[in-house]
């Protein structure tokens, strides 16, 4: 071969590398840049006002954070061509799978409230009232939606990731200091390690994974129709998808590190407000970055339910199926998506509070889709060759045990905003986090002892009753969980009924799938690995729920 | 580039892939999408195409479409006869499918000894009626300054078209893909003259008839005329009455007369006597001879130059002087042995004398019930000796027992047409 031959032939190898990229690619890209969303955009602003590009070296970190536990969602999708959400029905049970469901939704639906009103208050900095913005927003994403074509969607939604990079030519642009820009990239802890730093380094990293995203990307893999042999593409794409993410983020705390460094901000469309003030078409830049951001959110989290409520129930759910073929999984959609348009609209609307109450419900939530994401990729009958390596099984677990611990820190910070306020705090910073250590170190401790228990024969006899008591602990608990759903139920039901009622009018059925003739993902193996797992992540909740009442009892006291 | 000879209705046309991806794919005259890719398999000569892949617009999924549903296929497009797009969509290609664009395009050629000699540019696509074949591969120099848009410079430099046919090929690797696995030649395609000609033989036979022609024009004169002899003789009927005619005397006036007769007999008579006509005029006897006789006598066919000798010779002296006793003679393998009067007595493989103790006779070691033909046998009788014993050789003895000649193997037995009737 002739050094021109070869030349052709290593570009035209190239140039199909990157065609196949093009068409394969998409559910990475969407998930990881939506993930910066209206929320994500504003904690980055604050990151950059507060500290200027001195966390850039953490973002960084943050790269394989995103990556490692999105390829997982990416593989578990392609080879078993379903949901998270029935997986976790089918391998973990009923119990279980209701938990994820009625939390993803929830927490869905209140991310898409703040998605609204970073939309609405991004568009209000060019003066267009919320109602118009709710209004147009809705009807764009229907029609984005409607086309009955997965491609159509997610070739749209590309458009809307591309528009995202907004903030790359703008942090050129407004000049950034290079030395303090590379500086950043070292590590560095600026003014200490106090209780303000934490909160922010929590805050980036409850923003990079959210469990939406563990159930979109998944579903949206399935959508697609990839298959085993795409998964290379697959996680090409969610490694450039995640490059993209620190990236924009990055590029976000650079235009605020650089222009509002110092200035006390909250929220990104205030920070697109103090740009104005400087230079007029920053601001637009930054606003329009927040709506895009915002909008790729709500695309992408009303997706996630949709999906999350048709693989469960069994009616179409996909984006390639026409509104008359899958009605529900349109209904859902739009239903979530209006609703949540809506509350933005109430005037007054409690969007503080809502915002907190996302990040409690969210970390609920994200521990056991984790912890079910690594358990089912580790299951030979389920992925097959496809398991996850013993690095990868590190790697990952490394990561959730930091996300779970520091974003629970996150939501404790958010419910109980004194113990890490730097002045004037209730529980000085330090206590709280040994605390919170001491406290899962007594979890891992307790749950270990009862594993080994269980495990020893001889000791078995022994710890039966004990074992037994718990069981019947759990039982009580889940029949009185049951007891409290009834009436949740009951409420659905009455809620949608005018709308099946509808439904059924216009002729639409409801067209439910022959889940009998369906491969079905198997239950999961009881493994001690696995029994250990679920222990866990029934004391973490136990535990959450206890502090809630805790926060309530105070509340209640007034103190 | 089209070529096209339409023979008594037939279509005949090759295409090459290039030029026909991405063509408008119509129904009813209406487009539907566009050409995207074959789908082919491998088995006989060549590989021959089973499904068109239809990529439609919009996210669509891509169609595959059975061949013969194809209706036309031309500058306007492809047409395909479809009662439901529907139930031909396929959002995924089955396992194992071979794609024509995807799996041979850009991939490296590799000779037997996996010496890398380029890269695949471009197939060409022959259709046959309704049958699509891929039938030749392009890795020519040209088509590596057409990619770089230099086609000017492949002309300065008169570098030619080069197409390569697929019989050339060896089955492709299991793993065949996007990416993987290369085309692996049969023969590195300089040596394709230095091939024997009966390997070369079996490749032509194998060919399109297109193809032939094309196979054999590569070759230098004599290599061809080697190469023709050995062919199939249906095979042979049909490339003589497409060849023109002085090429066809070129190559017939290269062989020995029997060969030139065995080949000339197969055609029909009007090509037969243009063919002879053009003929050196000895040869032209000769193969008439042959031909008026060929029906009634073996002794066209016999050779005078035979070993024979007498029955007290010592092994040893054969052994030692083998190289001089058998210097010019058609019928080395076997040494016939010659009474007191001049009569065969026996006949001795030479591989026994190597065997043989050096002092023996030949008397000692011959097999004394020889084989043999008779002067007024037919060539027919001949061949059903043959068959029977598959001797290399055979002597005709007079009926006093004296060698008159020997016949060779070769030249009866290479004369299938004969006896395939």
């Amino acid at each position: 071969m002739t050094l021109l031959t070869r030349l052709v032939f290593t570009a035209e190898r190239w140039k199909k590398a990157v065609k196949l990229f093009l068409v394969l690619a998409g559910p990475g890209l969407i998930v990881m840049i939506a993930d910066n969303d209206a929320g994500g955009i504003t904690t980055y602003a604050a990151t950059g006002a507060q500290f200027g590009n001195n966390l850039n070296w953490f973002l960084v970190l943050l790269l394989p954070v995103a990556y490692f536990v999105q390829e997982m969602t990416a593989r578990l999708g392609a080879v078993t061509k379903h949901g998270h959400a029935e997986a976790i029905f089918s391998s973990f049970g009923v119990f279980w799978g209701w938990f994820s469901l009625l939390d993803l939704v929830m927490t869905d639906w209140l991310t898409q409230i703040t998605e609204f009103s970073g939309m609405t208050s991004a568009l209000s900095i060019f003066g267009i009232p919320r109602a118009i913005t709710v209004l147009g927003v809705l009807i764009l994403m229907s029609a984005i939606i409607l086309s009955g074509k997965y491609w159509t969607w997610e070739k749209i939604t590309l458009l809307f990731c591309a528009l995202n990079l907004i903030y790359v030519p703008l942090a050129i642009w407004v000049h950034p200091d290079p030395h303090a820009l590379l500086a950043g990239f070292k590590p560095n802890i600026p003014g200490g390690f106090n209780n303000n730093f934490f909160f922010f380094i929590m805050a980036n990293i409850g923003t990079t994974i959210a469990p939406w995203m563990i159930f979109f990307q998944q579903s949206a893999t399935v959508d697609k129709g990839l298959q085993e042999k795409d998964l290379r593409w697959a996680k090409m794409d969610t490694f450039i998808g995640s490059i993209l993410t620190v990236v924009t983020a990055i590029v976000i705390v650079i235009v605020t590190g650089t222009l509002l460094y110092g200035q006390p901000i909250n929220d990104a469309a205030q920070a697109a407000g103090e740009i104005s003030k400087t230079n007029r078409l920053w601001g637009a830049f930054m606003a329009i970055g927040l709506f895009d951001a915002g909008l790729l959110g709500a695309l992408c989290i009303s997706l996630a339910s949709s999906w999350a409520w048709g693989e469960v129930f069994g009616f179409a759910h996909s984006l390639n199926r026409k509104v008359k073929d899958a009605p529900w999984f349109y209904v859902v959609y739009l239903l979530l998506l209006a609703g949540a348009g809506m509350v933005v609209l109430i005037p007054n609307a409690p969007l503080v509070l809502i915002t907190l109450f996302v990040q409690v419900i969210a970390v609920t939530l994200l521990p056991s889709a984790l912890v079910f994401l690594l358990l089912l990729l580790n299951d030979r009958q389920i992925v097959g060759k496809f398991k996850n390596t013993r690095a990868q099984n590190i790697i990952v677990g490394f990561i959730i045990i930091a996300i779970v611990i520091m974003s629970t820190l996150y939501a404790v910070s958010a419910i109980f905003p004194d113990w890490f306020a730097d002045n004037g705090p209730a529980i000085p910073f330090f206590v709280s986090l040994f605390a919170s250590v001491a406290f899962y170190c007594a979890i891992g401790i307790v749950a270990a002892i009862i594993v080994l228990f269980a495990a020893v024969k001889s000791a078995r006899t022994a710890a039966a009753p004990v074992l037994a008591a718990i069981n019947a602990g759990f039982d009580w608990l889940r029949k009185f969980a049951l007891v409290l759903l009834w009436p949740v139920g009951k409420l659905l039901g009455f809620v949608f009924w005018p709308v099946g009622w509808l439904a059924k009018q216009v002729g639409l059925r409801r067209k439910i799938e022959d889940i009998s003739k369906r491969y079905r993902i198997p239950a999961i193996k009881m493994t001690g690995a696995v029994k250990f797992s679920l222990l866990i992540l029934r004391l973490y909740l136990l535990s959450l729920v206890g502090l809630l009442v805790f926060k309530f009892v105070l509340t209640l006291t007034g103190k | 580039m089209t070529k096209e000879n339409a023979k008594n209705g037939s279509i005949r046309k090759t295409w090459r892939l290039k030029d026909i991806l991405g063509i408008k794919v119509l129904r009813n005259g209406r487009k539907i999408g566009r050409l995207d890719d074959f789908i082919f398999a491998e088995g006989g000569p060549i590989p021959h195409i089973t499904d068109v892949l239809v990529h439609r617009s919009f996210g669509n999924p891509q169609l595959v479409v059975p061949i013969d549903r194809v209706v036309d296929l031309g500058k306007n497009g492809l047409e395909l006869s479809l009662d439901q797009i529907e139930s031909f969509a396929m959002p995924h290609l089955r396992e194992g499918t071979l794609l024509v664009k995807d799996f041979i395009i850009f991939k490296k050629v590799i000779d037997m000894e996996d010496r890398e000699v380029s890269m695949v540019f471009d197939v060409t696509i022959l259709q046959v009626n309704r049958k699509f074949y891929i039938s030749e591969v392009d890795f020519g120099r040209r088509s590596l300054y057409r990619r770089l848009g230099l086609l000017w410079l492949a002309d300065i430099l008169s570098i030619k078209e080069d197409f390569v046919s697929w019989s050339y090929v060896q089955p492709l690797p299991e793993s065949i893909g996007s990416f993987k696995g290369d085309l692996k030649l049969k023969a590195l395609k300089e040596q394709i003259e230095d091939m024997p000609p009966v390997d070369i033989a079996d490749i032509i036979e194998e060919l399109d008839a297109s193809h032939r022609e094309a196979v054999l024009s590569q070759l230098d004169v004599e290599d061809a005329s080697d190469t023709l002899e050995e062919i199939d003789p249906n095979v042979q009927r049909e490339i003589l009455s497409t060849m023109d005619v002085a090429t066809a005397a070129r190559l017939i006036g290269l062989m020995t007369p029997a060969q030139a007769a065995d080949v000339v007999s197969v055609l029909p008579y009007d090509d037969k006597q243009k063919i002879i006509a053009r003929l050196d005029p000895d040869l032209r006897e000769k193969i008439s001879a042959i031909m008026d006789q060929q029906e009634e006598f073996i002794f066209n066919y016999a050779t005078d130059r035979f070993i024979l000798l007498p029955a007290d010779t010592k092994v040893g002296y054969v052994e030692d002087g083998y190289a001089k006793i058998a210097k010019g003679k058609d019928v080395a393998m076997y040494v016939y042995v010659e009474g007191s009067a001049g009569e065969v007595i026996g006949v001795v493989d030479i591989r026994e004398i190597l065997l043989a103790d050096e002092s023996a006779a030949l008397r000692d070691i011959m097999t004394e019930s020889v084989v043999s033909l008779g002067p007024n046998d037919t060539l027919k009788d001949a061949y059903d000796l043959f068959h029977r014993y598959g001797f290399r050789a055979v002597p005709i003895l007079d009926e006093a027992k004296k060698c008159l000649g020997a016949i060779v193997y070769k030249d009866v037995m290479g004369l299938k047409h004969h006896f395939v009737a």
